[in-house]
């Protein structure tokens, strides 16, 4: 079983679940499993390709750079609930709120996807 | 800014702080008498409102005819004129060793929960029904709460008003704040976030139904719940008498978040205004129909 979501999702990890998550899921099923493993470089891509498709957002996002600040970037206290909606939704992942605040940064924000991919 | 512009301004201003002082030292009952005065004139000499008003409450379908809807229109000029008297009045006498004496939380269980666990953000979407400023007073005894707000257009009066209506666990934040994630900080530190969700505006808008016709609504706070996950409440103080209060939660309002960010925020963005829509029309003469709620759309 973990052999084929390996395969399916080019994940190579053991099958071992985390207390984290979920118990009614079949045993040794890793919800990590339905997340693409992306290189920094195609998260960077990810995320520019995201900001591109921010409708109401109007920045260049060529211009970005990893020291950019977020909150620098033109986002307002809606046009960032919305990017993080679809972020999560991209990356099939659950930012934390706490983790929300913390990030000042777009290294930051790689990083942090970076590690949230990684299980 | 034009001299003639800050002139204008700085007149309304002074108005408004002699107001303040006379309402301030008199007392309670001369103020209400002063501001059930304030209604029928503004309600005589206001044209404009006047017939917002009068419309939108035959729009709603809530009086059936001119006559009816009249009245209910002055009705509600006068809970609006009370409201500000009240919530000047109440600001000096309402304290964290009083205020359950005026106010009276009638809360289910889970609202209570929430409202009293120190460590969990909430949100908490309000209308303008009854009195939302000492709702928001009287919640903040249990809570620190953030309210965002849209600031007028005189900033003098803006400054005045925002140091006024400020308490120690009380803060007026602009809708306008530069810090997108201002209201997200509030909510990690385990405030209460609230907004008035029944007024229309013109971006980061969705379109609702409410009594029936489509109207803009703010969607910050519909995607502070998506995005946060913090609990969701409608709350609102309806008038007891004066200087006294019920102060009513519904929810915690839910919606299972579907991967289509727009369906969630127009899914949960409905679900609050029909619950503003059942308060609206079990009291009609508290809530304040002079907006013009259905603005922007064809034929409103």
């Amino acid at each position: 079983m973990g052999s084929v979501w390996g395969i399916l999702c080019h994940i190579d990890r053991p099958c071992k679940p985390s207390p984290k998550e979920s118990s009614c899921l079949p045993r040794g099923f890793r919800t990590s499993y339905f997340r693409p493993r992306m290189t920094r470089d195609q998260i960077t891509e990810n995320l520019k390709s995201l900001l591109r498709q921010q409708k109401q957002l109007k920045i260049e996002v060529d211009k970005i750079s990893p020291e950019s600040r977020i909150d620098a970037i033109g986002f307002d206290s809606i046009t960032i609930l919305d990017f993080v909606y679809d972020l999560e939704e991209r990356f099939k992942i659950r930012i934390e709120m706490a983790d929300l605040v913390s990030i000042r940064h777009v290294k930051d924000l790689v990083g942090y996807l970076e590690g949230k991919l990684a299980g | 800014m034009s001299p003639l512009l800050k002139l204008g301004y700085l007149i309304q201003l002074v108005v408004v702080q002699t107001l303040l002082v006379f309402i301030g030292l008199a007392p309670l009952p001369l103020v209400l008498a002063a501001a059930d005065l304030g209604a029928v004139l503004s309600f005589t000499l206001w044209r404009s409102r006047r017939r917002t008003t009068i419309d939108n409450i035959l729009k709603a379908g809530i009086c059936a005819d001119e006559r009816g809807a009249r009245r209910m229109a002055l009705a509600s000029f006068r809970s609006f004129t009370t409201l500000i008297a009240e919530s000047i009045v109440g600001r000096r006498r309402l304290t964290a060793s009083n205020w359950a004496h005026h106010v009276e939380m009638r809360l289910s269980p889970e609202a209570e929960a929430l409202l009293r666990d120190p460590r969990r953000g909430l949100l908490v979407a309000s209308a303008h029904i009854g009195n939302w400023e000492v709702a928001a007073h009287a919640v903040s005894m249990l809570k620190p709460i953030t309210v965002a707000f849209r600031p007028f257009h005189n900033p003098y009066l803006e400054k005045a008003a925002r140091k006024r209506r400020t308490g120690e666990n009380l803060r007026y934040v602009s809708r306008e704040e530069p810090n997108p994630m201002r209201f997200v900080e509030s909510l990690t530190k385990g405030e209460i976030v609230a907004l008035m969700i029944d007024q229309h505006v013109a971006r980061g808008h969705v379109a609702v139904q409410f009594f029936g016709r489509p109207a803009w609504t703010t969607q910050i706070l519909a995607m502070l719940h998506l995005t946060t996950r913090a609990p969701l409440l409608l709350a609102f103080a309806l008038r007891t008498g004066p200087l006294r209060y019920e102060v009513r939660t519904v929810g915690p309002i839910e919606r299972a978040r579907t991967g289509d960010r727009e369906k969630d925020v127009l899914a949960l963005t409905q679900a609050l205004t029909d619950e503003i829509e059942k308060v609206a029309r079990a009291y009609p003469e508290q809530y304040m129909w002079g907006h013009r709620r259905w603005k922007g759309f064809p034929g409103q």
